[in-house]
């Protein structure tokens, strides 16, 4: 049972939505002409089973009972009066005459009005009906029926004879033959009146069956008409149930995949956080190798120029000491000369010792945030890039409008210094003209200063533009140009110093003279902090 | 290094450019011991005007000079004045382009600072070695035209004809017939000159008109 159900149900799943409301639609449809069938039929059937009431049973019953009252009254007592004499002659032949085509007219409608057929449609939704409904159809005419029919109508003759034989004697006179006939007509007359009720209640039988019959088959009608309700009823709840639950279902399942797709959304939405979060992280740790990078570059380039300075006093020192070998072999080394030398000797390493401290300040691993002035910084980066700009001829000026302090990291923006200065200085030598200049300009707003870092080598061109402050773009050659210097330049003060860097091409002049050169220039924006 | 080799120095005079001071001036402190003069200058353009209101035997120069270059600056005075004076580059450069280049204008030397001074001392002293020995072959010239003017002139020209005739053993094939009609000279001149230099071991017979010349048996000058 349970495994029908589930096939059932297997099945009502498997038929979609449009095609339920289909079926409920054609279910309802044909119930309700089903409906309207059965009750034009058993109207129809109705209208056969009255007017065969009317035409086969209540028409020749009227008749039978017309032919019983003439005989009766007209007949039986016309003879009675003619025995008793109450009557003239030619009145009773007269009213016997009429009386025997009275009788004959009616059995004729007698004849006719059994023997009619009703025919047309109500027949055959009666005859539909019965098939449908399965009820017997009553015989038309029984034996018993027809036998006493027969016999009426012999003896309808008979009497009909003897009248005639009787009207004869009448008209004749003849007295004993009269009284003789007559005697005989009684008998007959009781005689056919027993036939005759036999007959009308033989058909009142009929009526009473055709009757019952008719009950049934309203019965059954009413029956299956409220069968019929009943199922249509039955099975449009049974559909529209079946598409409410589809209909549930439909919206569970919505639910549930809104639901679903909701925690999916979720889960991405958490996966996508610790995603963002890793990749923050990852760009952070990115970013702190690039910074790590950078600084490594710079201090190759640091080293160099601490090299560099180191290589003069160096060179002085050792001549000293050896002069100190030279001077006692030529047989003249005084104490004067000695004190000299060693006072030489000393401002010597006192320089060096300082441009150790140069180097050792900026490359500091421990940042702290303190207060320094701008113009130390600016000194110290062109001091910084000293050496390497006079290899290349190249000539720095730098002008403040006033001196400002800055809170914050002191070799960061040394850093960021050092970086502009060291891409003019690349840029410049790469040019063949005669005046290389790199101008920092500090000028001041309301609310920032703004550090001007101008050179003239021509500017760079538009298709670089957009690109100079991303990671890894350099137009330097590979073992120069790391490509990070302008990219952190940027970091540092964007994220440290809350400030902006950009640049722009310009027309400036550089020197005193009139001649406009083709510059570039970077400006860094710092604001400026109250208190 | 024996300091009495650098004696030989003391006669030339010496040009320095150095941009830098300290280095310049104890540098020049150490080299005015053994030079004649030692002109010290910061620019080219001073060390042209000492080259020319001086003597100068010798150059030593920076390569980097303060917007200058040392080698552009010799190669100016040879290719430009033609004037062709020995040099010794110094620099702290050790990369080969500098190299190059100072090969290439046939610089004498290349010193690699720090300076030291014995490096440079022999430096100066290989630089200036074929002025020395040209002073030395004119002077010795100079005492064997001397000594033959005041004694037998016939006995130089013997001794010339022996040094001059000898072949890479030190050997003379000749008889004292040959040497005579070679050199317009008389046999008892020759036999007694052979005889005295026999005597001190200088020439030594090996068989006839094969004699050894032993250069180690020469008496020392004075």
């Amino acid at each position: 049972m349970i495994k029908i159900k589930n096939n059932i149900n297997n099945i009502l799943e498997k038929i979609d939505f449009s095609n339920k409301t289909k079926i409920l639609i054609a279910i309802i449809a044909f119930g309700m002409m089903m409906i309207g069938f059965l009750m034009l039929i058993s109207i129809f059937a109705l209208k056969f089973d009255y007017e065969t009431l009317y035409k086969k049973r209540t028409i020749p019953q009227v008749g039978l009972e017309d032919i019983k009252d003439i005989y009766t009254v007209n007949i039986y007592d016309t003879l009675y009066d003619i025995k008793e004499k109450n009557i003239k002659q030619q009145n009773a032949i007269e009213v016997l005459e009429l009386a025997r085509s009275i009788i004959k007219a009616q059995w004729q409608n007698y004849n006719n009005a059994t023997n009619t057929k009703i025919g047309g449609f109500t027949e055959f939704a009666s005859n539909w009906l019965n098939f449908f409904l399965l009820s017997q159809k009553l015989p038309t005419k029984n034996y018993y029926q027809k036998g006493i029919k027969h016999k009426i109508e012999l003896k309808i003759k008979n009497i009909d004879t003897q009248l005639e034989k009787l009207i004869v004697y009448l008209t004749n006179n003849k007295q004993k033959e009269i009284e003789k006939k007559i005697s005989d007509i009684f008998l007959e007359i009781s005689s056919i009146n027993i036939y005759l009720s036999s007959l009308i209640t033989s058909h009142l039988k009929d009526a009473i069956a055709e009757k019952n019959r008719n009950d049934k088959i309203f019965n059954t009608s009413i029956y299956m008409l409220f069968l019929l309700i009943g199922l249509v009823f039955f099975l449009s709840i049974i559909i529209s149930t079946i598409i409410i639950n589809h209909f549930k279902e439909l919206h569970n399942s919505l639910e549930d995949k809104v639901k679903l797709k909701t925690k999916e959304l979720i889960e991405l939405n958490v996966s996508l956080e610790k995603k963002i979060k890793k990749e923050v992280e990852n760009s952070r740790k990115k970013d702190q190798i690039l910074f790590a990078q950078a600084r490594l570059a710079s201090l190759g380039e640091m080293l160099q120029n601490i090299a560099h300075q180191w290589r003069q006093p160096l060179g002085a020192l050792v001549m000293i000491i050896q002069s100190f070998e030279s001077k006692f072999l030529a047989g003249k080394l005084t104490y004067d000369f000695v004190e000299t030398r060693v006072e030489d000797a000393r401002k010597l390493a006192k320089n060096m010792s300082e441009t150790l401290d140069d180097f050792r300040t900026f490359f500091d691993p421990n940042k702290t945030k303190r207060r320094f002035k701008i113009k130390d910084v600016i000194e110290k980066s062109i001091d910084l890039s000293k050496y390497q700009l006079e290899k290349a001829g190249i000539l720095v000026d730098y002008s403040l409008s006033n001196d400002f302090e800055i809170y914050g990291f002191e070799n960061e923006l040394t850093h960021v210094l050092l970086n502009l200065i060291n891409n003019s200085k690349d840029a410049l030598s790469t040019k063949d003209i005669k005046n290389k200049i790199i101008k920092i300009i500090v000028k001041d707003t309301k609310d920032q200063m703004l550090i001007n870092v101008v050179d003239n080598a021509g500017g760079i061109k538009d298709d670089i533009m957009p690109k100079v402050f991303d990671p890894y773009f350099t137009t330097k050659h590979k073992s120069v140009g790391t490509g990070i210097g302008l990219y952190m330049s940027k970091q540092i003060i964007e994220k440290h110093m809350n400030g902006k860097i950009s640049c722009k091409n310009i027309k400036h002049k550089m020197t005193n003279e009139k001649e406009l050169y083709d510059c570039a220039m970077f400006v860094i924006e710092i604001p400026k902090q109250r208190g | 290094m024996n300091k009495r080799d650098f004696d030989l120095l003391n006669e030339f005079n010496i040009l320095y450019i150095e941009d830098e001071e300290d280095l310049l001036k104890h540098t020049t402190s150490v080299l005015e011991d053994f030079a004649k003069n030692i002109y010290s200058v910061q620019t080219t353009k001073e060390a042209l005007e000492i080259i020319q209101r001086h003597r100068i035997d010798v150059i030593i120069s920076d390569i980097l000079l303060k917007n200058e270059n040392g080698i552009e600056f010799l190669k100016y005075l040879k290719d430009e004045l033609d004037i062709k004076i020995p040099a010794i580059l110094t620099t702290a450069h050790t990369d080969t382009e500098h190299l190059l280049e100072a090969i290439k204008i046939r610089v004498e030397d290349y010193i690699i600072k720090p300076i030291n001074i014995k490096e440079l001392l022999n430096s100066l002293h290989d630089v200036l070695m074929p002025k020395i020995q040209q002073k030395e072959i004119e002077r010795s010239y100079n005492i064997i035209k001397t000594i033959s003017a005041v004694t037998d002139g016939k006995q130089v020209d013997l001794i010339r004809f022996i040094i001059k005739n000898l072949d890479s053993q030190n050997i003379l094939n000749y008889s004292y017939s040959e040497i005579m009609e070679r050199v317009d000279i008389s046999k008892p001149t020759v036999i007694k000159l052979f005889k005295s230099l026999s005597d001190q071991g200088i020439l030594t017979k090996i068989q006839n008109g094969k004699y050894y010349f032993d250069e180690t048996k020469l008496p020392m000058p004075e």
